[in-house]
């Protein structure tokens, strides 16, 4: 089917081409007046406005407490754990922090981290100003 | 989708009529059209067209552009007809499946390229009484220039059964049009 399809015969090669010249019917008279007036006579409906919803705010905070149970679990399973990497690594951390490198390490962590919080603030601030919600 | 009709239809979306009858007077015509080539009946096919276009208006503001207006408004007169015909999405959607009478076409010769004058009312003739399901695609394609992905989406069909639904039509009017040529060669 889809080969006949794709390879049509003279016959349909006709067709196509006569297909596409088809005579279009004229308009009726009057018809634009006709559907301006009808539209006159009909408000414009608004586009839905976003509403924040018990549901959203519910399913984030669930998804937020999910993730903080998680991590929380796998730190306190770590401590328990006595495979000793744990302290290994803290140890390893700490010989880093004694470092002069470690001194340009933490500031760029400390950087992205105020970034963070000031790209959270600017979101926040134009939520607010634009407002592209209700609170149902 | 042209400049020009972008910004009217942005000045549409804020309310202005006068943008609105712009484009209202840009596709009128092929709305009419299709509408009148699927329900054969022209008080029925200006009443949806006016409806189409009254719908397009309040809803207007809604209109995104991730298609193209055309399609927009095809879509719109699609579903009315929908409504105005119920059967017509049932016969769209089988023709996946249904078994086709129609014979494989034979017979307009080669040779024959171009269609004479009578012939080619005639194809108005063949296509006016195609099964509307076929009227509708048939319309769709070659009336309003669109692509098969466009015509699934305007018909909210899979894209098989917009190919199944043009080749079947294909071969009715092509079957119709060779009895038309015997019998002009019997003539």
């Amino acid at each position: 089917m889809m080969e006949e399809q794709t390879n049509p015969e003279p016959t349909h090669v006709t067709l196509e081409e006569s297909l596409h010249t088809l005579p279009l019917a004229p308009l009726p008279p009057g018809f634009v007046r006709q559907v301006m007036v009808q539209v006159a006579a009909q408000p414009q409906t608004a586009p839905p406005r976003f509403r924040l919803q018990f549901l959203d705010v519910a399913l984030a905070l669930a998804l937020g407490g999910f993730m903080i149970l998680l991590l929380s679990t796998a730190v306190w399973y770590l401590e328990q754990s006595e495979t000793g990497w744990l302290p290994a690594l803290r140890a390893q951390i700490g010989q880093m922090g004694q470092s002069e490198t470690a001194v340009l390490l933490w500031f760029l962590i400390a950087a992205a981290i105020a970034a963070e919080i000031a790209l959270g603030i600017f979101v926040c601030v134009q939520l607010w100003q634009e407002r592209p919600y209700t609170l149902a | 989708m042209s400049q020009d009709e972008g910004a009217l239809i942005k000045r549409a979306q804020r309310g202005d009529a006068a943008a609105f009858e712009s484009l209202v007077m840009m596709h009128a015509q092929l709305v009419y059209n299709l509408a009148l080539r699927t329900l054969n009946n022209t008080q029925e096919a200006e009443d949806v067209a006016q409806e189409t276009f009254v719908r397009a208006w309040q809803a207007l503001p809604r209109f995104q552009g991730a298609s193209r207006l055309s399609t927009w408004l095809y879509r719109i007169t699609t579903n009315l007809c929908y409504n105005r015909l119920p059967q017509l999405k049932q016969e769209m959607a089988a023709l996946d499946v249904a078994e086709t009478a129609v014979s494989t076409p034979s017979s307009l010769s080669p040779e024959t390229t171009l269609l004479n004058r009578e012939q080619r009312q005639a194809l108005v003739t063949a296509v006016s009484h195609l099964p509307q399901s076929y009227r509708l695609l048939i319309t769709l394609r070659y009336a309003q220039e669109m692509s098969y992905a466009d015509i699934a989406a305007v018909t909210d069909m899979p894209l098989g059964t917009v190919k199944t639904g043009l080749f079947r039509a294909h071969r009715l009017l092509a079957e119709f049009l060779s009895e038309e040529v015997e019998t002009g060669i019997e003539r």
